[in-house]
Order: structure tokens, then sequence, then C-alpha cells
């Protein structure tokens, strides 16, 4: 049984973080060959893979609900956070949207002298880096036999981007990357909010149980626009003469 | 190795708004206002998104 509480925000982070990885491989396969580039990124896509069965089934050896609710509402705090706050900083302008086609012109010039391990190494550790936070996200929202939705969704997303990377053959450039980003920042700030104060503070600490969750994406989404609005930066009459 | 652990916990900037965070949660539990927890922490979580936004 699917669930999407889970599903959703598994599916939009690994989504971002695909598109990131396919930019690098993309610029890398220009260089040292589809093959090759693939070849690196499915390494990379193994190392991970392990990564999450080995934490899933240590996270499974009878650890008290409450402290693996501690610890992952921590980690999803540190990530959620920071992906609302930059999120907020794009939207408001005090930081530059991210530029897939830049990523790919820069990852590019990386290579240029054609060095074929140097590509094979930019294309493993860009998928394996980008992938990380993935990780983060399956296993942090796979607890309490949420697997299947988790790594699912992650998966999912992974085909999506694939097929679309090869359909354009080129950078992702259209995907909404900071709407998705903010989306999520405040999804996974909800969970991390929700499971630390509930590990800290009791069963009873949420007056609306389990709904209480959905309350807490509404403020931070709502709460994370009126401040991008509030710090939007003024243009100048400069800029506009 | 730092690129790692700056993917997993961000910077220190981002590490001192969450230990924040989690010191005001155990500050709470321990003086008998776990209630309050609900009501204070996300205002004080966005006031912390609020200030990394900004730096």
């Amino acid at each position: 049984m699917l669930d999407w509480t889970v599903v959703i925000p598994a599916f939009l982070t690994a989504s971002v973080e695909w598109v990131e990885a396919f930019t690098i491989v993309l610029a890398v396969s220009l260089t040292i060959g589809w093959r090759a580039a693939v070849g690196a990124a499915l390494a990379a896509l193994a190392v991970l893979a392990a990564m999450t069965a080995a934490t899933g089934g240590a996270l499974s050896l009878g650890l008290s609900v409450s402290w693996l609710q501690f610890v992952i509402g921590i980690f999803l705090l540190l990530f959620g956070v920071r992906w609302l706050a930059k999120a907020i900083a794009r939207q408001a302008g005090l930081k530059a949207m991210h530029d897939e086609a830049e990523e790919f012109e820069q990852t590019r010039a990386q290579l240029s002298r054609g060095d074929w391990f140097a590509g094979w190494t930019i294309a493993f550790k860009g998928v394996l880096l980008e992938g990380l936070e993935v990780w983060l996200i399956v296993v942090a929202l796979g607890v309490n036999g949420r697997w299947a939705s988790s790594a699912g969704a992650a998966i999912v997303a992974l085909v999506v981007v694939a097929a679309a990377g090869l359909f354009v053959r080129a950078p992702l450039a259209r995907v909404p990357e900071n709407v998705i980003k903010f989306a999520v920042g405040a999804m996974i700030v909800s969970f991390g909010t929700f499971w630390t104060v509930e590990s800290i503070a009791g069963a009873t600490a949420w007056p609306g149980g389990d709904w209480s969750l959905l309350a807490l994406v509404a403020f931070y989404a709502l709460g994370g626009m009126l401040l991008a609005a509030i710090l939007r930066r003024p243009v100048s009459l400069e800029k506009l003469s | 190795m730092r690129a790692f652990a700056k993917t997993l916990v961000g910077d220190g900037w981002n590490v001192s708004v969450v230990t924040a965070v989690i010191l005001v949660e155990a500050v709470l539990a321990f003086a008998g206002a776990a209630d309050a927890a609900a009501f204070v922490i996300p205002p004080l979580t966005l006031a912390g998104v609020a200030w990394l936004a900004r730096h």
C-alpha cells in the first residue's frame, strides 16, 4: 500500500536531484562517450542502492521508535531548512536561480582536455553527491514500513528524468526547480518538526495528531511565500530606466 | 569527505539553526512545558529559515 505523504516528497526531491545528476552525466558523455558516462552513473547508483539497503537494514534492528524519529527528524530539519531557505532566497532575488545550462557549460569546461578518467570521476562523483540527498530522504521517509513508497518514488523519478533527458537530449532546464524545492522544503521541514517534537515531548504533543502534519506544511509553505515577498529586493530605478 | 558532510548536513549556519531549534525543544520538554512546543517550534524554525535565507 502506497503512502502518498511519503511518495510525493520523495518523488519531488529525487526528481530535482536526478535532473542535476543528468546534467553532469550529459556534459561528461560529450567528452568520454555515452557508455563510459552511463557506466559511471550506474556505478554511483549501485553505491547508493547498497547504502540504502545497509541503512534500511540497520534501522530495522529494533531501535526505539522515538529515538529513530528524533535522529531522522534532525536530519530532515537539516535538509529541509536548507532547501526552504535557498528557495526563499532565490524567490526573493537574494540568490541567483540554479541554471542547468550554466552547470552544463561549467562541467564541459572542466573536461576541455578530454581526460577519460577525469570525466568518469566527475560523472561518478556528481551522481553520488546528488544522490546522497535522495538516499537521505528515502531512508528518512522509509522508516516504519514505508520503504516501498519512498524507494519506489525515487526509482520512478529516476526513470522519468532519464526518459525525459533521452527524449530532449539537452539539459532539463525547464523543470521548475525552485518551485519544487520550495514545496519539498516545506514538506521536509514539516516532517522534521513533527518528529523531533513528538519524540521529545511525547505522542500528545501535537493537538491534532497526524493531521497537524498538514497544518505544518501549510504553515511553512505560506510562511515561506510571505518571507519571500518581505525579503524581495526592490528593483532599482536605474535598472528600470 | 567535506563535500559528503556538506551535502548531508549543510554548512555551519544551517547546523546552528537546527541545533538552536532542538535545544529549545529540549528546554521546553524538561521545563514541563512540552505542550507549548507545537506552538513555539514552527515559528522559531521559520525564523531560522528567514535568517538563513538572508545569509
